[in-house]
């Protein structure tokens, strides 16, 4: 991208002798709000109407069909809605503070866009500390919640952000732990470097590597759940319990950016899953032309997301809210410690074989296999259990 | 060993479960929803779905009204608003008002129960949704109109006939409970003949008298479409599209035509009774 701004710049589209960095600026927050636009708060809208049917379907309900086709433009409608609502801001409130946290909150999920590893080529910045970056900027959600928890100036937003607080802090140690064992295999903290470092295979995935970095995939994402008050972790928005959390006192345009943002972490987290463990972009090797390869990379890469936010959506369906003792017990007595387990295992395993070993790769991905039929089996008995009539159309 | 083998069910158990209830979810994936996506995506309407005695929106066939006020003194709410005049020379009952506020309507009933003809009755109807109260009055007459008066003779008016059997059907069913429903348990119903005989209504002996001797024959095992005698069709044929109008229409029919069918006389007597004592007194029995 640099070497085509600069070849531009040597055309002379910005006049005889513009300043570089000025343009490389206006360069980089232009292709920043084109992720923005066509990525980010697109994916973020429509989730929630795909979110909502998803659910509907495992309830045996139907969900939002009225708008569009099959409900499709529910989030436009939501949005619009929620844009023409009043603005309240609560008399007691501290009006700064609360008139930021919603910006703090949606920055901490549009700045990690800037290390999204889309394909090959479709990144903005590949920084040398990528997955650092990410995890550091993400934990800026929590300054956000206790913020609004706080200039709230509500017990039901307060608890909720102490909440989230105590939550995001306490898995954000799971969740480092589970990137380290790939950092070691790799040696690298860059997107680009990490999925380099695997194959198109699914043997070549660091989930597939070893015994530990399966274990960690599946913290890792357990963790990501929780950082994102995600169900069965969603104790700060708990509605039975705390209205919407510190949400509560949010209203209009400042309400929908909290939700934006927590729909918009659920991509984040699952492209940092597909990047660490899932093979990232990888794709074979079937055309010459950069292009047909960087849209195939793309499509792949999404895929892999689009894949992991459906099981966040199906494990939504799924479990219930866990109390908030056994979501800290959950963390501190069971991922912290096995998180060690699967850090110092991984080290170890590095040492032994420093390149990996290829039949761990393929002992692995038979196991997954196995469970995989397992849980088929499991399905298929479900469905039988039922008489039900079954239906597979995916809407209605 | 204690504690660390605990510690150890716990995350087993956590993935046993969760892989179910995973496996339970992904099921429901693939069955068909249950909801019914009332009132615009429906292959029937709702209305067609409920039974003959379904207790919705009243309704008037002002056709067969006889002007007898017995629904009007029935009502325990006033939301029916009667208005009648005797033409002294004719002996006619002119009806010039007969409204009835659907918005006090509890549906309780009581006014079509006493209803000689079954002219008001329940419809299955029930969204009654508008914009203002004024508009829930629903107001039957706007021009004066003559009260019904049966004929004499040994058929009713050709005009009123449908009507007229769905009235008395309604009437019927409201003395004999379960008649409504399939043959088998109608046959087990029909042979008490307490409700029948309690009520001293003109109609009610006509149309319950056969019933009995009509049920006795009747095969154990329910079949609708049994051959009727040969007057039978002749009498119920213009009660046919009334019949097979109103829902259910199938299973009554069975219940009903072998009632009428063996002794045409006495039915269409029936009708013919029932206004003439009306006409006279005025006033039968309120309540069975």
């Amino acid at each position: 991208m640099q070497k085509w701004i600069d070849s531009l710049i040597a055309r002379g589209d910005f006049g005889p002798h513009p300043s570089h960095d000025l343009v490389y600026a206006i360069a980089i927050a232009v292709a920043c709000a084109l992720v923005l636009f066509l990525v980010a708060v697109p994916f973020a809208s429509v989730v929630t109407w795909v979110e909502r049917r998803v659910w509907a379907r495992i309830q045996s309900r139907i969900g939002p069909n009225r708008v569009g086709p099959n409900g499709f433009l529910q989030w436009l409608a939501d949005g619009i809605k929620h844009v023409c609502k009043e603005d309240v801001i609560p008399e007691e409130a501290d009006a700064r503070l609360f008139k930021l946290a919603p910006y703090l909150v949606v920055l901490a999920f549009i700045l990690p866009w800037a290390v999204m590893p889309f394909s090959s080529a479709l990144i903005l910045a590949d920084l040398n500390i990528g997955i650092l970056y990410m995890t550091a900027i993400t934990a800026l959600t929590v300054v956000g919640v206790l913020m609004a928890g706080w200039a709230s100036n509500n017990k039901w937003s307060l608890i909720g952000g102490i909440r989230s607080a105590a939550q995001i802090i306490s898995y954000e140690i799971p969740a480092g732990l589970s990137i380290f064992p790939v950092v070691l295999m790799t040696g690298t903290l860059s997107m680009q470097g990490i999925i380099r470092a695997q194959g198109w295979e699914p043997n070549h995935w660091f989930m597939f590597a070893n015994p530990f970095c399966f274990v960690a995939t599946i913290i890792l994402f357990v963790s990501s759940l929780a950082e994102n008050n995600r169900t069965p972790f969603d104790l700060p928005e708990a509605e039975s319990e705390l209205v919407a959390g510190f949400a509560t006192e949010y209203s209009s345009m400042r309400y929908l950016f909290f939700f934006m943002a927590e729909w918009g972490n659920m991509f984040i987290a699952a492209a940092i899953i597909a990047t660490l463990f899932l093979g990232g972009w990888q794709f074979p090797r079937v055309s010459a032309s950069a292009v047909v390869m960087n849209a195939l990379q793309f499509i792949t890469f999404n895929l892999k997301v689009l894949i992991l936010v459906f099981v966040s959506m199906w494990i939504r369906g799924t479990l219930p809210r866990v109390r908030i003792d056994q979501m800290m017990s959950l963390c501190w007595k069971y991922f912290v410690p096995i998180s060690f387990v699967d850090l110092i295992g991984t080290a170890v395993w590095v040492a032994i074989w420093p390149d990996g070993n290829p039949i761990a790769g393929w002992v692995m991905l038979a196991f997954g296999g196995a469970v995989a039929v397992l849980f088929a089996w499991r399905v298929t008995y479900f469905t039988r259990l039922a008489r039900m009539e079954l239906y597979f159309h995916p809407t209605i | 060993m204690g504690a660390s083998g605990s510690y150890f069910r716990h995350i087993k158990d956590a993935i046993v479960t969760i892989f179910d209830g995973m496996a339970v979810t992904a099921s429901h994936l693939v069955r068909k929803p249950y909801t019914i996506q009332y009132p615009d995506r429906i292959a029937v309407r709702v209305q067609d779905t409920l039974p003959f005695r379904y207790r919705g929106i009243l309704d008037v066939d002002l056709e067969i009204c006889t002007g007898c006020l017995a629904c009007d003194r029935a009502c325990p709410i006033d939301c029916i608003a009667m208005a009648i005049e005797k033409n002294a020379q004719t002996r006619e009952i002119v009806i010039s008002q007969f409204d009835i506020d659907i918005a006090k309507c509890m549906y309780c009933g009581l006014c079509s129960e006493p209803c000689p003809t079954g002219a008001i009755h329940h419809t299955t109807e029930f969204e009654g949704a508008d914009y203002s109260l004024e508009s829930l009055i629903r107001r039957f007459i706007t021009e004066p109109v003559v009260a019904y008066k049966a004929k004499k003779g040994p058929e009713p008016d050709p005009e009123v006939a449908g009507l007229l059997e769905r009235g008395m059907k309604y009437v019927d069913e409201w003395a004999q409970p379960g008649s409504d429903k399939p043959p088998a348990t109608a046959a087990a119903s029909a042979p008490k003949p307490a409700p029948a005989a309690a009520t001293p209504r003109a109609p009610i002996p006509a149309a319950a008298a056969p019933k009995p001797m009509a049920a006795a024959p009747r095969p154990a095992v329910p079949a609708p479409p049994k051959p009727a005698p040969i007057p039978a069709t002749a009498a119920a044929t213009p009660a046919a599209p009334a019949a097979s109008a109103s829902p259910g229409g199938s299973a009554d029919a069975s219940a009903t035509a072998p009632a009428v069918s063996p002794s045409p006389e006495d039915t269409t007597d029936a009708p013919a009774a029932a206004p003439a004592k009306s006409d006279n007194g005025g006033d039968p029995p309120a309540d069975a």
